[in-house]
């Protein structure tokens, strides 16, 4: 991305917040309600600063009512890119990557290679690094997104990185109980030779262990995006309450935090990919 | 956003809430998606592109295992050419060390035996010069005979018969 390009998405970024303020009829601004508002999930779409926002009802068949939510959409958009991005590069096997698997698979071989075979070994790496991959470029492309006006970042909610997490620890349970046995894989938790109180209390606390890991690898995620886009939308919101000069202050120093979120969301997806890796790699090996 | 949002925007965010609010529908949505994620990009990209990458790397182990091959194939042939020409050499050398040594035998051969037969020639002629010499003494002798004979007879014609007198004279002769 350019240094331009990222100059007008941040403009673009400034009115949306202008309209938003315009929308509130000259109430005193409320600034934490409109960060806010800017990064949580919702039922209308923003698209462009100045057209009227979508709404997006929930789908209801009979009497079953299917929530459909802006980061929903956002996902359903996810989705598309990613299919339309992956099958055609890869669904013809040729032993020759055309130009956008060339491009994809030196990231491909990264997480392979670096986060997924080192943590798990190459036998099991490669069962489980389809997932990986999904993972990782679900998480990519949701941080990139982010950045992009007219998208938000489903990783900066709570409810999706959560999502995540549980995905990532019913995957432990799963390999753990494939690899060592279900009984095996909960004795693998208590060093061997123990009495029984301590190895009780040893049983406990890896099983807390466990969840307070996941709990933190969604926290982790969740924090980092939301922080980025909040510390953006707080600088651009600088202007509204200082002077109108700021701008002149807060887009450069923006767009500065919009390059250094690009790196952030690489970093994310790797570090969430890379810890998962560890995790899952972690119940399943013998102590 | 009218003004009992905005409230309840903030009476949220200043409670703590909001933020880490958990949404089952969304999470619902996330497993969803993320299932059909996994299940579809596995089957139609993930799995192909492994099996690639694995052919596309069978092949340049291969390739390199070919490269090596040929590569220590080409050495051998280097040095079994090497030992060829050495070998080649030696034997060249050892055959002009031979020819050299059987032309100079052959040499030395030819310089004996034509000093054998030029001696053996010398010795002939000398031979033969000798049996001439014999030969004219002897023809000399005769002829001094002959003309001593043919003088006497001249000047003893007289006196004696001829055939006496030759015998007196060869009597003579032989005695000499």
């Amino acid at each position: 991305m350019q240094i331009h390009t990222l100059f007008f998405i941040k403009i673009l970024l400034a009115l949306s917040i202008c309209t938003s303020f315009a929308e509130q009829n000259q109430e005193p601004l409320d600034l934490s309600a409109t960060l806010l508002e800017h990064i949580s999930d919702g039922h209308e779409w923003h698209p462009l600063p100045f057209l009227k926002p979508i709404h997006l009802s929930p789908l209801s068949t009979g009497s079953v009512q299917i929530p459909f939510t802006q980061h929903i959409l956002m996902m359903l958009i996810i989705v598309v890119i990613l299919f339309g991005v992956f099958i055609p590069a890869f669904s013809s096997k040729k032993i020759l990557p055309g130009k956008t698997a060339n491009i994809l698979e030196p990231v491909i071989f990264f997480v392979r290679d670096s986060l997924v075979y080192p943590a798990m070994g190459k036998e099991s790496g490669e069962k489980w690094l389809p997932f990986f991959l999904t993972l990782f470029f679900f998480i990519l492309l949701s941080n990139l997104l982010g950045l992009i006006p007219a998208f938000s970042t489903i990783t900066g909610n709570f409810s999706i990185t959560v999502a995540l997490a549980c995905i990532v620890f019913s995957v432990i349970f799963f390999h753990g109980f494939s690899k060592c046995g279900f009984i095996g894989f909960f004795k693998n938790m208590i060093p061997k030779g123990m009495p029984l109180p301590i190895a009780l209390f040893v049983f406990l606390l890896e099983l807390f262990g466990l969840l307070i890991k996941n709990s933190v690898l969604a926290v982790r995620l969740f924090a980092n995006m939301m922080a980025g886009h909040l510390v953006i939308g707080s600088l651009l919101v600088l202007i509204f309450i200082i002077h109108p000069l700021a701008v002149f202050v807060s887009v450069p120093m923006a767009v500065a935090i919009s390059l250094l979120e690009v790196l952030v969301a690489f970093i994310q997806a790797m570090v969430f990919t890379m810890l998962s890796a560890i995790f899952i790699g972690m119940a399943s090996s013998q102590h | 956003m009218n003004t009992l949002d905005t409230v309840a925007v903030v009476e949220h965010a200043a409670s703590g809430g909001g933020l880490f609010d958990i949404d089952p529908g969304l999470m619902i949505w996330a497993w969803v998606v993320f299932g059909i994620l996994f299940f579809i990009l596995s089957k139609f990209a993930w799995k192909p592109m492994m099996e690639s990458v694995k052919a596309r790397e069978k092949i340049l182990s291969d390739a390199v295992e070919h490269a090596k091959k040929t590569k220590e194939e080409l050495e051998n042939i280097a040095a079994r050419q090497e030992q060829m020409l050495k070998e080649t050499q030696e034997h060249s050398n050892q055959i002009i060390e031979q020819g050299r040594k059987s032309a100079d035998t052959a040499a030395r051969d030819i310089l004996e035996k034509a000093q054998k037969e030029s001696s053996v020639l010398l010795e002939r002629a000398r031979q033969q010069i000798e049996a001439e010499k014999q030969q004219a003494i002897l023809e000399i002798r005769e002829q001094a005979v002959d003309l001593v004979l043919k003088t006497s007879e001249k000047l003893i014609f007289d006196v004696m018969d001829k055939d006496k007198h030759r015998n007196l004279v060869r009597k003579h002769l032989e005695e000499l």
